[in-house]
């Protein structure tokens, strides 16, 4: 009655055999995935002057523009949280953060500076100056260096202060200036549809 | 039947050669895989220690209740302690650790093969159920080799299963948990941290990762119980199946309480039909071990039964009488849960 797998002699080359399997299964996976895909170019020209969309849907979303010669990282870039682009010696992301509520706005700076020492902990971030965007919005901006990397930072709470769009870019010390117009020109393009700054 | 003296089929094939070669193999998968977590979280300890706290504490009740209602819903017993431990161990570091660079890989190259709004949208549901189902189900096979007698038929898959998920998922929430801080713009990082826990806890853990690795790893019951020749079509059959519940789960659409519902019945569904032909064949190899006279007569309605067990060894008087009852249950149940594993089996 009983089946022929419980008793009898030992099969342990079948069950290496499985074992060899299991492990090859989970290196092919974990190590697998991320050299073919390091392999794999990722980086896709972005249309000067055509609008970027960034923002979880037609409410909650803003749009910017970049000028010639940038570069959209794909692999780290999501539409609805983070892009992340490159010009030359400038790297800069823009993300976008929910706020839970208006009063959340006035801790997007700090919360910036503890975001950028999880990414390196040697990040600082200079004391925020008041930015005015072209269409009236109240946004922040200050130094940020990163990893010997200097550079701009400016955050952007949305109208209803029910999110907030923050952006970072940083270039070798002696490209920091490209770095910090880079900043400047991205916020200035810088639109939230759904409510008039 | 099984005797009491001499070494039982599975105290024997604990000292099979390659037992220790798994159970090596498996520990070492456990450290990487946890190396890796660390590595990848270890700023948010530094940066935000007490929301870092805070979202694991979040999620010791979760484990606490899973691990127990999962070995609760072993028929007859619960299964092993330490191999049970083991399960949501392996889905707690091993599988999660390799996860996280599996998936970095291929949401990777879905967007830069479909571009960034295709990824955007179906990269987690293109990546995770091929990636996360084979690294926690991998938890299972390594159960079945590293402890035999543990998996030997669809509902020990199911169960060992099910705990491999909970790991995942409970490591899976923490990690959430710490990702929503940046999320939320670091503006209240206890409150990100709490408010992903109460989603994940509270709505998206009733069909989550335990519910597709119960229906991956009763496949690896499967292949236990019938090997290989005629386990394997079953064994694929679930594994596809929880791909497409986690694939279903990771889709931009239906809405999240349907997508939740829908794997929450399938596994109950499953589960419910596996229990029932488990009970019903372990009823049967009792009434044949009565009429052999294996099993006292007097003691077979007390057999299948957690509570009813328990009460017949409280009537038996403490010490030698009582600790002979509780052997001789347990010897039984052996035999019971050997013969009744799978119906294949009793075919046989």
């Amino acid at each position: 009655m009983r089946s022929k797998h419980a008793g009898g002699k030992p099969r342990s080359s079948r069950r290496l055999r499985w074992l060899a399997t299991v492990l090859g299964v989970m290196v092919l996976l974990a190590a697998g995935w991320p050299l073919v895909s390091r392999a794999v170019s990722g980086n896709q020209p972005a249309t000067a002057g055509s609008p970027l969309t960034i923002g979880l849907n037609s409410t909650h979303e803003a749009q910017f523009t970049l000028g010639p010669g940038w570069v959209i990282r794909t692999a780290e870039s999501d539409p609805k949280q983070q892009w992340v682009l490159n010009r030359g010696p400038v790297d800069m992301s823009v993300t976008y953060v929910t706020l839970v509520n208006a009063s959340q706005a006035g801790q997007l700076w700090p919360g910036l500076r503890n975001i950028l020492r999880l990414g390196a902990s040697s990040a600082r971030l200079g004391q925020p100056a008041r930015l005015i965007s072209p269409q009236g919005g109240n946004g922040q901006t200050g130094t940020v260096t990163v990893n010997g990397r200097a550079g701009q930072a400016v955050v952007f709470p949305a109208p209803g202060a029910d999110f907030a769009i923050e952006i970072v870019s940083v270039a070798p010390a002696d490209n920091s200036a490209a770095a910090r117009t880079a900043a400047a020109q991205l916020a200035r393009s810088l639109k939230f549809p759904a409510g008039a700054l | 039947m099984t005797t009491a003296s001499g070494p039982t089929p599975a105290a024997a094939a604990q000292r099979e050669p390659y037992v220790r070669t798994v159970r090596v193999t498996a520990v070492v998968l456990c450290v990487v895989g946890a190396g890796v977590l660390v590595w990848a979280f270890y700023p948010s300890l530094i940066v935000f220690p007490g929301p870092t706290v805070l979202a694991v504490v979040l999620q010791v009740p979760l484990l606490l209740v899973g691990f127990w209602l999962f070995r609760l819903f072993r028929p007859l017993r619960a299964p092993s302690r330490t191999w049970s431990a083991a399960a949501v161990v392996w889905g707690a570091t091993a599988a999660t650790g390799c996860a996280l660079l599996a998936n970095e890989g291929l949401t990777g190259l879905w967007a830069k093969g479909a571009g960034v709004t295709f990824a955007s949208n179906w990269s987690a549901a293109l990546s995770a159920p091929l990636n996360e189902e084979l690294l926690k189900l991998a938890g299972v096979v390594l159960i079945a080799l590293a402890a035999p007698y543990a998996v030997r038929g669809p509902v020990d898959g199911m169960i060992f299963g099910a705990l491999t998920g909970l790991g995942f998922q409970v490591m899976e929430n923490i990690t959430y948990s710490l990702n929503a801080v940046p999320l939320f713009g670091a503006t209240n990082p206890a409150g990100a941290v709490t408010l992903s826990a109460v989603v994940r806890v509270g709505l998206t853990s009733w069909g989550s990762h335990w519910a597709m690795t119960a229906v991956a790893g009763t496949g690896i019951g499967y292949l236990a119980a019938r090997g290989s020749r005629r386990g394997a079509l079953p064994a694929v059959g679930c594994l596809v199946a929880a791909m497409a519940m986690h694939l279903q789960f990771d889709a931009p659409q239906p809405p999240i309480f349907l997508k939740v519902l829908i794997n929450f019945v399938v596994v109950l569904g499953f589960y419910l039909w596996l229990r029932r032909g488990y009970v019903a064949r372990a009823r049967a190899v009792l009434g044949e071990q009565v009429s052999a006279g294996v099993v006292p007569r007097t003691e077979a309605p007390s057999l299948l039964g957690r509570r009813q067990r328990r009460r017949r060894r409280l009537q038996a008087p403490p010490g030698p009488v009582r600790d002979e009852v509780t052997a001789r249950q347990q010897t039984a149940l052996d035999d019971i849960e050997r013969e009744a594993a799978d119906a294949a089996d009793r075919e046989n």
